[in-house]
């Protein structure tokens, strides 16, 4: 039984992959047929658990990938592994173009997941290890604080594997 | 006092979540030497400290630096008191506040799944940052998958029979032979708890792992055979406290702590500690 969903939309070159479930021992990849694409773009919100013998699955799929690859609602929990394993994108150099940025809301005692394009502004400060920006909450309107500790969780941003690309990489119709 | 096992200056990229990795043999000077590094351009490493003893004057020490994320040690003495609760199986809950949630035997390594919808509605009332459940399951995958592939071991034929399976093959134990898991609740913790009946790993292959994984080099993942070799790195960053107790030969424990926090940052901020115990025949 696969473990993980794959839902492949292949148009005009460019392969956009929506992921969803949980990136284990069980998870298949053979089915894909992303070989040919000369762009993969990844929606990684729905990825909810990783594990350690997911991950080598993982890297030998993206290292079989001919085409770039690019990264988008990229979840808090991918960014942690990122930061736990700077080869978990394998040899490739990956683009991020969002991603979800934690916050805890204290008046709704809520933790909030916010996404957050990779345009320059966020990037620069994402690099210095800083949060970018603190938004409201859109339940009470409050302001976010950033929950986690910021160069820990933005640490990826200074990766040689990572590139930043926050322009909207429109799906070819 | 210290010998510094340090990342190479040019993974600087890796700066802002990597390991300092000190071996500490004394309390002599250790607060001093622990100042000097916060001064240090190494200071933005997180430190692990390894000890040779387990000491209270040497801990007293570390917990006084923020800087150290984890402390490898023989024993602790809070830690072992937990431990060997659980392996006397005396879990006085009045004692500890602690209450068990549930407790389960297995045989096959799939009937692991089983238990993940367990442990989320088991938390689903508790009010924890969002993810605290799926970390959860993360190492509780990790424990399964070690217990399963790497502890088994055949008294008769000297080997390790599933050691080299590939990891979605799904593996009964022989013998009767069962994985035992439980989940326990404390005032501040949930523990989850995994006892397998080989006591086979060796502590210093763990260490190993450990500091490799740690270290974020190249060689971290290894991207051949049937493991990658960071399923103890995976629990020590998911976890607040972990305490391995093996007994060569007969079993080992693994029990993971998990500070209940509604926020991230205050779970992170409570630190770590690992301990790994090997004790000679049952």
């Amino acid at each position: 039984m696969d473990s993980l969903k794959i839902k492949v939309d292949l148009r005009g070159g460019v392969g956009h992959v929506d992921f969803a479930g949980s990136i284990d021992e069980e998870a298949r990849y053979d089915r894909t047929n992303l070989r040919e694409c000369s762009k993969v773009v990844f929606n990684l919100e729905g990825i909810e658990l990783i594990n350690s013998t997911g991950i080598q699955k993982w890297i030998a799929f993206i290292d079989a990938l001919v085409g770039s690859v690019f990264i988008e609602r990229c979840s808090v929990r991918i960014v942690n592994q990122l930061n736990m394993f700077p080869g978990f994108f394998g040899k490739k150099v990956v683009t991020m173009k969002s991603l979800f940025v934690p916050y805890f809301c204290e008046s709704c005692d809520e933790s909030k997941h916010v996404l957050v394009s990779c345009d320059q502004k966020s990037v620069e400060f994402m690099k210095s290890g800083k949060c970018p920006g603190l938004p409201n909450c859109n339940q009470c309107s409050g302001s976010l604080e950033f929950d986690g500790i910021e160069k820990k969780y933005f640490a990826f941003a200074k990766y040689e594997n990572v590139a930043f690309d926050g322009k909207e990489l429109l799906r070819v119709s | 006092m210290i010998n510094l096992s340090s990342i190479p200056k040019d993974q600087e990229q890796d700066l802002g979540s990597s390991y300092l990795l000190l071996e500490v043999h004394d309390s002599g000077g250790l607060a001093r030497e622990l100042e000097i590094l916060r001064k240090d351009p190494l200071s933005h490493f997180k430190i692990l400290a390894l000890c040779e003893t387990a000491r209270d004057d040497i801990f007293s020490i570390l917990s006084d630096f923020p800087e150290v994320h984890g402390i490898l040690s023989p024993t602790n003495t809070l830690v072992e008191r937990r431990i060997k609760r659980i392996l006397g199986w005396e879990r006085n809950a009045d004692e500890a506040g602690e209450k068990t949630l549930w407790e389960i035997g297995i045989r096959q390594k799939r009937q692991g799944n089983d238990l993940k919808p367990m442990i989320q509605e088991s938390l689903s009332k508790a009010v924890l940052y969002e993810g605290y459940a799926e970390d959860m399951i993360t190492v509780l995958a990790e424990l399964l998958s070690n217990a399963f592939f790497n502890a088994p071991f055949d008294q008769d034929t000297r080997t390790f029979p599933f050691k080299r399976s590939p990891r979605d093959v799904n593996v009964t134990l022989g013998d009767q032979k069962q994985v035992k898991v439980w989940l326990t609740e404390g005032p501040q913790f949930y523990s989850l708890t995994v006892h397998d009946p080989f006591g086979s790993l060796e502590r210093r292959v763990l260490l190993e792992n450990l500091e490799r994984a740690a270290k974020r080099q190249h060689d971290q993942l290894r991207k051949e055979g049937p493991g990658s070799g960071v399923g103890l790195y995976t629990i020590f960053e998911l976890a607040t406290e972990i305490s391995v107790t093996i007994h060569t030969g007969v079993s080992t424990l693994f029990e993971c702590s998990f500070y209940k926090a509604s926020r991230k940052r205050n779970y992170m901020e409570m630190g770590k500690n690992l301990v790994i115990e090997r004790h000679e025949g049952g």
